[in-house]
């Protein structure tokens, strides 16, 4: 008997193939855009945790307090070395050292944001070579006069070529310098650089040799934070704490809370946090879609309940009882939905 | 319960039984009393028409005849079974062995082919495939439609199809056939060969009830109930177009 009832379900939708394919279609669209969106904000947001996943949970980055600080509690390079010598749980250490020149080989006058880099920078901060190459050791140990783009500028900068091989000068407070691009890449400073405000889409942003761009600079800088990488995560709050110590001995500020440690996992945390927001955001939009396209179901199950009226006396009338009439909606639904579905 | 279909002749028995029965129209906001105290017997063989001016309560009396509504008071009895005991799933089952319904806009199904409207019935019945098939065929040759057996209805004419739903209600062999202006939407000669159905019906024996607004249809039948503002205001027998047409010839 339910073979029969299910035979005749299908007859009636086969005997109204566009509404059945409308509504069918109805469903598909509804069922595909709900898992399209799902699966987009999934994949955004692995995107998103990904990026800082290269970081690691392991480093972090003690800076100055800048409030009260004076001259005297920035860092310099030998603060570094003493960080290198003395913290025994380090496995790199470096700075956070920037820059701003000019250029005028892309028209106007455009702003490079120069990264200083050292060995140890580029493995905390996983500074990843797409096209080129990386610096070589004497190229970092002696100032050499080579760069990396960052690949978002490269694009900008050298549409559909490559700028490998191509020679740039850099101009900072009257000092000139020329590079020579060897390198594209991109590294944790070009990804954060979305989080933290930094106008990527202007700034060329590019990394040299630490040395060169200290040099640059002009000589004996003063840091505001060093970026280190512990051996181990469960061991980054000691580290931490290890690096301020040093710090403070150094600089004789025991006690005025001079120097801020910053986890790069609270980074990660952070990110979390707006990749949650994004999460929520997706699944809002997904469950709206959900409730529209299931609106859209009922509305068209309603719509055909309310015209199929007749029907449904007719039926009655023809000894249908209201059980009978319920399984045929049901069939009927039920065979466009799993369709639909599928 | 006597089956008209076997029975050759048989003494009147009263099909369908009707006392002080009134039927309200709630809405929200307004109350309407369509039907006002119908006192009404008919008997098993009778040839019935109802007719009355529109709104005056006819598919509402039809409605409640052919258990498809609710009376709000009074007594109604179909084929000596009171309609008050009966469950949802038992009016269905009455309705679909006994009564055969025709309606003004034919109420064919256009999904489905015309062998698959007449055997519908069936399928609620329980009839096997083989059976539903074979005595829809049958019934669909005796209105002269079996050519027609896997068009669907709208490639056929108003009068073809109303054909078709009269195949359809006598399909199960009811002992009454209800017909709510069956002819209201036919030229004069498709209504004459739907008519011309009911009389074979009504000489097999089944109680033919004909509602109607045209005097002309009204005539064909043995007895006459009008019906005004809800109540009858006349019942009567009267002579047949048959009669009358045997008279003459
Ligand atoms: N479902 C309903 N709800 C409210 N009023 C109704 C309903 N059906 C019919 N009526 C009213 O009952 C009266 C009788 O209707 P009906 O039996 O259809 O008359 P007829 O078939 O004689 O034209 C009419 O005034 C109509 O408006
Ligand atoms: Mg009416």
């Amino acid at each position: 008997m339910i073979r029969e009832r299910i035979s005749n379900a299908w007859q009636m939708l086969m005997g109204n193939k566009g509404r059945s394919i409308l509504t069918m279609l109805g469903i598909i669209v509804g069922i595909a855009s709900v898992i399209t969106v799902v699966a987009v904000g999934e994949g955004a947001k692995d995107a998103v945790l990904g990026q800082f996943d290269q970081v690691g949970a392991s480093s972090l980055l003690v800076g100055v307090s800048s409030g009260q600080a004076t001259e005297n509690d920035y860092l310099t390079a030998d603060d570094v070395d003493a960080v290198r010598n003395l913290v025994t749980e380090l496995r790199f250490v470096s700075v956070d050292y920037q820059l701003i020149g000019r250029t005028d080989k892309f028209g106007d006058s455009t702003a490079i944001f120069v990264t200083g880099v050292d060995q140890d920078w580029m493995r905390i901060s996983n500074l990843t070579v797409t096209d080129g190459r990386q610096f070589s050791l004497p190229e970092l140990d002696r100032s050499g006069a080579s760069i990396i783009l960052e690949e978002e500028t490269a694009e900008r900068l050298y549409p559909g070529r490559s700028p490998i091989g191509e020679t740039l000068e850099i101009n900072r407070r009257g000092k000139l310098l020329e590079v020579e691009i060897v390198g594209v890449g991109h590294s944790i400073v070009s990804q954060l650089s979305g989080w933290t405000g930094m106008d990527v889409d202007r700034l060329m942003i590019v990394y040299m040799p630490l040395s060169t761009t200290i040099d640059l600079g002009g000589g004996e800088p003063r840091f505001s934070s060093i970026i280190a990488m512990a051996q181990s995560p469960d061991r980054l709050e000691a580290t931490g704490e290890q690096i301020v110590q040093v710090l403070e001995n150094r600089h004789g500020n025991q006690g005025e809370n001079m120097y801020r440690v910053t986890e790069t996992a609270q980074l990660l945390e952070q990110a979390d946090l707006v990749a949650n927001v994004f999460t929520n955001f997706i699944a809002i939009v997904a469950a709206i879609s959900l409730l529209v396209g299931g609106i859209g179901v009922m509305n068209i199950m309603l719509v055909s309940v309310t015209e199929r009226t007749r029907e449904i006396g007719l039926r009655k009338a023809l000894g249908a009882t209201m059980n009978d009439i319920m399984w045929q909606f049901l069939f009927e639904s039920s065979i466009l939905t799993f369709i639909g579905g599928v | 319960m006597s089956n008209a279909w076997e029975s050759e002749h048989i003494l009147p028995e009263p099909v369908i039984t009707m006392r002080d029965l009134h039927k309200f129209y709630r809405s929200a906001s307004v109350e309407y009393h369509a039907l006002r105290g119908i006192d009404l017997t008919i008997n098993e063989g009778e040839f019935v028409s109802i007719m009355g001016p529109s709104g005056s309560g006819k598919t509402t009396l039809m409605n409640i005849i052919g258990l498809l509504d609710n009376l709000s008071s009074g007594y109604y009895e179909l084929q000596g079974i009171d309609s008050s005991d009966l469950s949802d799933t038992s009016r269905a089952a009455l309705r679909n062995r006994t009564i055969g319904f025709v309606f003004q806009s034919f109420n064919l199904l256009p999904q489905m082919n015309l062998i698959d409207n007449v055997a519908l019935p069936m399928l609620y019945a329980g009839v096997s495939l083989r059976e539903r098939r074979e005595r829809a065929r049958e019934a669909l040759s005796h209105v002269e439609l079996d050519r027609w057996s896997e068009h669907r209805p709208t490639e056929i004419s108003g009068g073809q199809q109303q054909r078709v739903a009269v195949a359809r209600a006598m399909v199960m062999r009811p002992s009454i056939l209800l017909a709510d202006e069956p002819t209201g939407n036919l030229d004069s000669k498709s209504a004459e060969a739907v008519l011309k159905l009911f009389h074979e019906l009504h000489d097999l024996g089944v109680t033919v009830i004909i509602i109607t607004h045209d005097i002309n249809v009204a005539h064909h039948a043995e007895r006459l109930i009008e019906l005004f503002d809800g109540k009858v205001s006349n019942d009567s027998l009267q002579a047949t177009h048959h009669e009358k047409k045997a008279g003459l010839s």
